[in-house]
Parts: C-alpha cells; structure tokens; sequence
C-alpha cells in the first residue's frame, strides 16, 4: 500500500461533520464566496460554487453559483416545472439548463440569495441534495414514460433507489431549511452515515438504470449500470448488472482513461438494493482516497480485474450473482416528435440543442414551454441528451401544440437535422471552472459547418453523434460519440472518432491539438472516405472500428 | 409550506384518502423522510 497522504478533500470531508463545516458558519457571512474547505462540502448539496470567467479581471471574480437537481429519471410534475421556470427568472440568469444526466442546473445564483433560490426549489419538493460531491449522484432512468408497461416501472424503481441511497445527515435541511423538524413517530433519529461512513464515497459516483433495446442513459459508463428484466405479466424480475464505467480522463496522464463497465451478473429484484449497497462498500472500502484522479470505481475494478471484484461483493452478499442473461442489442432512442403512451395519450419530445433552455431572440423556447405545460398540464422528462419530452398530451391538442412551438420559433422533430439532434455539449465556459475550451457555445456553429459537409456528402440519414465538451472529463459523454471533439488547450480540440450512439463502444483519439477553426475540415475526409469505401449499411462507427482508426491515421489515397 | 414526514407514516395517510405531493427529504438507515404538500 502506497505511502501516500490521503486527498485533501478526505480531510475536508472528515471534518465537516456530515456535511455541515465550514459551510453552516459561511452561508450567513457578508462574503460573495465561500472559502476552499466550504465549495467542497457544498457540492454534496447540489451546488457549485463558480465564477463568470468572461468576467474575470485580474484576480477579480464574478462569483456566482450552479444548483443542480437529484431528480431521479428527469422527471418533473407541471407544477415543479413551472416552479422551476419561475425561480430560472427570480434568482437565476433566466435559463434552464437540462444536464446530460437528467438534472436541471440554475447558473448565475449570487451567494446571498442561495439560500432563498434553494428553499424555493424545495417548496416545489425538488431536492439538490447529493446532486454533486462524492456520493450517488442523481439515478437515471430511460426517460419515456409509460409506453408499453415497464418504462413507469423503471422511473418507480430509480425513484425508491434514489430515496435509499440519499445521504443520511440532516446537514442539508439545518442549514438551507432551517432546521425544520422531524416526525420520526416514537423512534429517535439516529446519526452518522450507515451507507457512505465519515468521509462519503472516494469520488462521484454514477447509476442508471436502462431498458432492454433502450440505452438513453448509457449504461456503459456508469459506474452501476443496471438493466432492468421482465417477466411475462411485463413486471421487473431483476437486473443485469453493469459495472465500472466513466467516462473522465486527463490529458498527458495515460494512468487515465474512459471505460466501459463489464457484465457483472443477473440479480433477482427483491436482491438488487441488497447487491447495490455492497458494491458502493468496496468502493468505499477499496476505491483510492489518495489520488482522486485515480478514484474512480472504474479505476479499482482496472487494477483488481473483474474476478477478484466479484470475488469481493460475493464475499460481503455471502452468495453469487446469476449468470449474465443476454439482452437484445441496445439502440439510442432520443423519443423526438409525437409518441403514443400506454394510456392512449401522447408526449411530444423536443430537441433542446445543447440543453439550454432560454429565450433569445427569434427562438423562444423557455416561454414556450412556459405556456405548454400551464395550458395543458403536462409533465416534463429530462433526458439522458438533455432533451425534454412533455408527457400526458390529447390527441386534440396536439395540433395546438405544434403551432404553439411553431409562433415560438421552436422546431419539431423533422425540422431539424439528425446531426444537430444526435449532438450535445457541456455547459463549459464561461461558468465551468474547469473548462479548457469552449463547449455549449461553440457547438452550434461547428455542427452546422459539419452538417453542410453532411448534407454535401448525402449523408444527412445517418444518426451520427457529435459531443463536445470543454475539457477531458466527459460531462457530454465524448468518448462513446461517433465524433467526439474534447477540450485540449486554449480553443484547441482533441478529435475522437468511431464510439456509437448506442453507448456501447468507445472512439478512439484521431488528433490532437486541432484549432476550432479547423474540426470540421479535419473530419471531413473521414467522412468522405466513409462515404465512398462503407459496406453496405455499415454505420460510420462500425467502418472506422473495421478499418482500425488511430491517432493520426493516414487516409489512403 | 411543505412538511416533513416519515414515508411509511406518508403512505398511511396516503393509504387513509389524502392526496399529497411529495419530494425527497432524507434517509436515516433504513428510514426515508419526505417533503409532503396536502392537496387542498
């Protein structure tokens, strides 16, 4: 065992004392920002202390703060969203910002007026607690709602597991709800962390939970993937569970990388919770709390390999998983444009390019919404590629609808082209701090250049998936894109070519170092190369894999 | 103003008519606590 200190943030973590310390003391103070210690422990609340770096001056900082949901399955009530629409224009930069992992982030928030932005948040019965900081983040869910019986089933089940794997101190309630009182019946509240123990997990932590056929949420780079099986009465019977996907990594530091997660086995339902706990456990017990670019679960099960993980959760369960139960091949269903409910009613799925929902200029989007769901009560799904989809929809009204969107400049589903629908992008600058490069605001006009080659090349029907992100660590998911351009330096890109929208392949890195200005040029011989040497049908990940893409692969002549 | 309540003593009122809306609060061990609003 190396000799090595423990991380910073463990002892940060320790003497917080449940995620109270320092930051109780600093919420009421007169500063615009809270010390070191204190933004870590207020990630664990869902918040994110940042600063406008358009506006950086100096050592000057524009401090403001990112809220960020735990809404298992992206699921919102119309009265939540309309909540959530208003408190956008109250305290936030009057935008919504759908995250690729079903959440809904607020930007802008100033520190004094947090702590109101929160409680109003939670008036709605929307909670940010564990939406950030090192403990399960928000439970995904495929997104759709009730089609064929088991999608409500699902969201039921990321729900309760959500609710289980909360954290258990009452910091989050003393300190943004003032304290409010328990009815705990005749029992006393107990304290400490039964699950997470003193110092919570060694780092982020990541589960999903998708549908045979149905991968929206990725289940290959969550740390728990989990694919829920059904009987013939269409019940969940259990789970095939994945394990040890992410999706982050860091420039010049091969120690570092995307991965997948393996199969790990079947479990029967009535177990999965049980088996779920055990295998947070060995992260908690075993991940590495010395190096956090290293603490990842995907980094233990890497160097212990999968036997001896197995081996591990076995031990603690005392008995084994089932064999892995073989799934139809998964595909990426994005749910745009109109589908039929189980109920014989319908939802509409919208794209959001980029996640951002806003009003600017012709493209009224956020007053759209705004009218949608207060005219017709719908509920609202954030999905896994930061679209929303608007559920509960007449079949009469769903010409009103249209033309609603349309007198709001909105586009429908086959207005907009597969390439711009099939992409995402981080937020990044300017309110990341770790942002390299642009993402979100920068996507828009190389997906647009990318499409005129597209639509050059008559290639406009293929679902080809373009992510952006401002630096390595993978919020948009890059790695399993058909065409991923991450952050590298100043407003230079590293290019990754040949993952699937499915999710269940990684790209593989193409160049390095490549000018905003230039992607697109330098992508397009892959793709007209694609185009003339492809098999018939032969998708443009399954031609590069074929061919074998690499770093600076020569194109023959 | 939403309250705070134990989820099993939610289900029970639940169980009795009452229609609530609820959010997440906290777990403690084994025990779930959630925010409720009544529907008037």
């Amino acid at each position: 065992m190396s000799k090595k200190k423990l991380s910073k943030l463990e002892r940060i973590k320790e003497e917080s004392a449940y995620l109270r310390g320092p930051l109780d003391v600093e919420v009421t103070n007169d500063e615009d920002h809270f010390s070191k210690d204190a933004i870590q422990v207020l990630k664990f609340h869902g918040t994110y202390q940042q600063d406008d770096r358009d506006l950086r001056d100096g050592r000057d900082r524009h401090y403001m703060m990112m809220i960020r949901s735990r809404t298992p399955g992206g699921k919102l009530t119309p009265e939540q969203y309309l909540a959530v629409d208003k408190i956008a224009d109250e305290y936030a930069n009057s935008t919504i910002r759908v995250t690729t992992r079903q959440a809904f982030q607020y930007h802008g928030i100033i520190k004094n007026e947090l702590k109101k932005t929160l409680q109003e948040v939670n008036d709605a019965l929307i909670t940010t607690l564990g939406a950030c900081g090192d403990i399960v983040r928000n439970v995904m869910a495929t997104p759709a709602p009730d089609i064929d019986g088991r999608q409500a089933q699902v969201q039921k089940f990321a729900d309760e597991l959500s609710d289980i794997l909360l954290p258990a101190s009452k910091a989050y309630h003393e300190i943004w709800l003032d304290g409010e009182k328990v009815y705990s019946g005749k029992e006393e509240v107990e304290v400490g962390e039964p699950l997470y123990g003193d110092t919570y997990l060694p780092r982020k932590f990541k589960i999903g939970v998708a549908l045979p056929g149905d991968n929206s949420i990725d289940a290959y780079t969550q740390d728990i993937g989990l694919v829920a099986l059904f009987d013939d009465n269409k019940d969940i019977e259990g789970f095939d569970i994945i394990v040890g996907g992410g999706m982050g990594m860091h420039h010049r530091k091969p120690e570092t990388f995307p991965r997948l997660g393996d199969h790990l086995g079947y479990i029967p339902k009535e177990k999965v919770v049980e088996v779920v706990k055990a295998i947070i456990g060995i992260q908690r017990d075993h991940g590495n709390r010395k190096n956090r670019k290293q603490a990842r679960m995907k980094y233990l099960i890497h160097d212990w390999g999968l036997k001896k993980f197995k081996e591990e959760l076995v031990s603690r369960l005392g008995y084994e998983l089932e064999p892995w139960r073989e799934l139809p091949e998964f595909e990426l269903d994005l749910y745009l444009g109109w589908n039929k409910q189980s109920d014989g009613n319908w939802f509409l799925g919208l794209s959001v390019e980029n996640g951002r929902i806003k009003d600017e200029g012709e493209l009224q989007l956020k007053t759209a919404l705004r009218k949608v769901v207060e005219k017709y009560h719908t509920e609202v799904r954030m999905t896994p590629n930061h679209n929303v989809l608007l559920t509960d929809i007449k079949e009469d009204k769903k010409e009103e609808i249209e033309a609603l969107f349309h007198e709001h400049g909105v586009l429908l589903d086959d207005e907009i082209p597969n390439l711009v629908k099939f992409s995402m992008a981080c937020p990044a600058l300017p309110t990341c701090g770790l942002a390299i490069t642009e993402s979100e605001r920068a996507l828009p006009d190389v997906i647009r250049d990318l499409n005129d080659v597209v639509e050059e090349l008559g290639l406009q029907d293929e679902k080809l998936s373009v992510r952006m992100t401002g630096c390595p660590n993978g919020c948009s998911r890059p790695y399993v894109a058909d065409i991923g351009f991450v952050g590298r330096s100043l407003d230079q890109y590293s290019i990754f070519i040949g993952g699937n929208p499915s999710g269940t392949r990684l790209n593989q890195k193409y160049k390095d170092m490549v000018y905003r200005k230039d992607l697109v040029e330098e992508v397009r011989p892959l793709l007209e190369h694609y185009k003339q040497e492809r098999t018939n049908g032969e998708s443009f990940s399954d031609f590069w894999n074929r061919v074998g893409i690499k770093e600076d692969f020569q194109i023959p002549a | 103003m939403p309250n705070l309540i134990q989820a099993s003593r939610l289900e029970q009122l639940v169980s009795e008519g009452e229609t609530v809306e609820t959010g997440i609060g906290f777990r403690n061990d084994q025990k779930i606590f959630r925010r409720y609003k009544a529907n008037q």
